[in-house]
């Protein structure tokens, strides 16, 4: 009996998202407000403002209607924080970087950071399931004045179906410019073409030493070395492996968990460490 | 007839001469200081990362082909080409100083590079190094100073990446044997088997672009992070 014939590859509907986000500071009797400046969203890409408590800055979250991301997907993320704005952008929900049948899913940001703002840029974790493919450019300028918390997790497979990660592929590259100098540039790369299988990759000791989740968190403050022993002090407690190390302006930290559970935890506790107790992780992260 | 035969003899004298300094430059007794750096790997034998011959077989693979290793290479290959070309040095060292990720790696390559520079302008003085002047004691990048110095000697590019790896693995089977410990024998036994896996990385480092450049050593980050307030230490990273 003659094999199939191979299939074409059907170029599919894809989905494609773009939002751009302007945080301005009103001035009224002495006081400084952080409120809406430009908005602008396009295809499956949303963006929306919950009411929050008084102590609580300005916060955006973004929403993926398309619920996932597969191969040949796009989205774009601008944000930019005017001076001497407060605000933090999150996302509704762990981002799912779906199987891909061959190319990757891309995600671009580019976030913006002007004098004395203090921004967060904290969304969810990204979940890779097996055969996921996705490439994250992030690139950051921040002022010198300002500060600015950023965090990306990824999450390897998903732990309570059994599905470990074997195959897929991340390139997540970060650039981060104070006073439009180049600080600090990463790019994780894990490609089971290259590696092998994903998790296998993983287990060994000097990339993950088994773990199935990471993130990196990074801290831009002209005194951010005055954070450092508070926040080793919380990965030290914690139930996850970690470090942190101050380069300069910035403090970058690295954490690995077998537990996308702790991670989260150890994330929201670091969050509060470097607030010093007096600005909550977003209400979205508990649902 | 003569003039191949003249010709011959010049090449046989650069390689010689090549040869002659690459190893002076990557001898443990070239004195960098690189006896006093582990790159983290005292942390991962103090947390039971590395207990054993394996371990620190497995460990130092990683730290060539997806670490640091592969990316001092990368430097490496790329300041060699721009060695004559100030503006594209000075964007390599820009982006190679903020691609360190801990504040020991940086002192490790900051801390060899500037001796380096300073040991081998009396020793093996080339125009070349005139691009360092103007420069931090900080953003003298061990592997980009190297290669700059191996271009102003008319040393080859892949000659220059593979003595720099071999003493890079080297030097980190020296800090394991002491600290693991390890047999003397054994450490010479990892460092041979480690040959054809560096010949691989120099071949990918020398088309890399920095765009390209990635690395996936998460957990050897975290053990240079850690080794900075390690109780106990014998090394300075």
């Amino acid at each position: 009996m003659n094999p199939a014939p191979p299939q074409p590859y059907v170029k599919l509907q894809r989905s494609k998202g773009s939002v751009r986000l302007q945080f301005k500071c009103r001035e009224s009797a002495g006081q400084r407000k952080t409120v809406l400046g430009e908005l602008y969203q396009e295809g499956c890409s949303k963006i929306r403002f919950p009411l929050t408590d008084n102590n609580q800055p300005f916060e955006a979250v973004l929403i993926n209607t398309a619920g996932g991301l597969t191969d040949g997907d796009e989205m774009s993320c601008s944000v930019d924080w005017q001076a001497h704005t407060q605000a933090l952008v999150t996302s509704q929900a762990a981002e799912r970087i779906y199987k891909s049948r061959q190319k990757p899913a891309i995600l671009n940001t580019r976030l913006r950071i002007a004098q004395s703002a203090q921004a967060c840029w904290i969304p969810q974790e990204s979940i890779v399931f097996d055969a996921g493919r996705f490439r994250r450019e992030t690139e950051i300028h921040v002022h010198s004045t300002a500060s600015f918390l950023g965090v990306e997790s990824l999450v390897f497979g998903r732990a309570a179906m059994g599905e470990l990660m074997q195959e897929g592929s991340i390139f997540d590259s970060w650039r981060i410019y104070i006073d439009e100098k180049l600080v600090f540039a990463d790019t994780l790369e894990i490609d089971s073409e290259q590696h092998g299988s994903v998790q296998a990759f993983l287990n060994q000791p000097a990339i993950a030493n088994g773990a199935s989740a990471m993130a990196t968190l990074v801290f831009v403050h002209q005194d951010c070395k005055q954070y450092l022993n508070d926040i080793r002090d919380v990965i030290d407690a914690s139930e996850i492996t970690g470090g942190a190390s101050c380069l300069g302006p910035l403090i970058l930290v690295r954490l690995l968990a077998y537990n996308g559970k702790f991670l989260r935890e150890t994330i929201v506790q670091l969050f509060n460490s470097i607030h010093q107790q007096k600005i909550g992780i977003p209400r979205v992260w508990n649902c | 007839m003569k003039v191949p035969n003249l010709i011959t003899m010049a090449m046989v004298m650069y390689e010689n001469r090549a040869l002659f300094q690459l190893l002076s430059w990557m001898s443990p007794s070239y004195p960098v200081g690189a006896f006093t750096f582990s790159q983290g790997l005292e942390n991962a034998v103090e947390t039971g990362l590395i207990n054993d011959l394996t371990d620190t077989t497995k460990w130092i693979s990683n730290l060539i082909r997806y670490g640091n290793g592969h990316a001092d290479l990368v430097f490496l290959a790329m300041a060699w080409e721009a060695a004559d070309d100030k503006e594209q040095l000075s964007e390599l060292i820009e982006f190679a100083e903020a691609y360190q990720p801990t504040s020991e790696v940086r002192l490790e390559t900051s801390a060899q590079g500037a001796a380096f520079l300073k040991i081998t302008r009396e020793a093996w003085p080339c125009d070349q190094f005139s691009q360092f002047d103007m420069l931090d004691h900080s953003q003298h990048l061990y592997p980009v100073v190297v290669g700059v110095a191996a271009k102003g000697h008319a040393i080859g590019k892949h000659s220059a990446m593979l003595a720099f790896g071999h003493a890079y693995i080297a030097n980190l089977v020296s800090a394991a044997v002491r600290l693991v410990p390890l047999g003397q024998t054994d450490g010479q036994c990892i460092i041979a088997e480690q040959e054809p896996l560096l010949a691989d990385t120099v071949q990918s480092a020398m088309s890399s672009t920095l765009g390209q450049l990635s690395n996936s050593t998460v957990m050897a980050d975290i053990t240079s992070m850690r080794h900075e307030t390690q109780y106990t230490r014998l090394f300075r990273s």
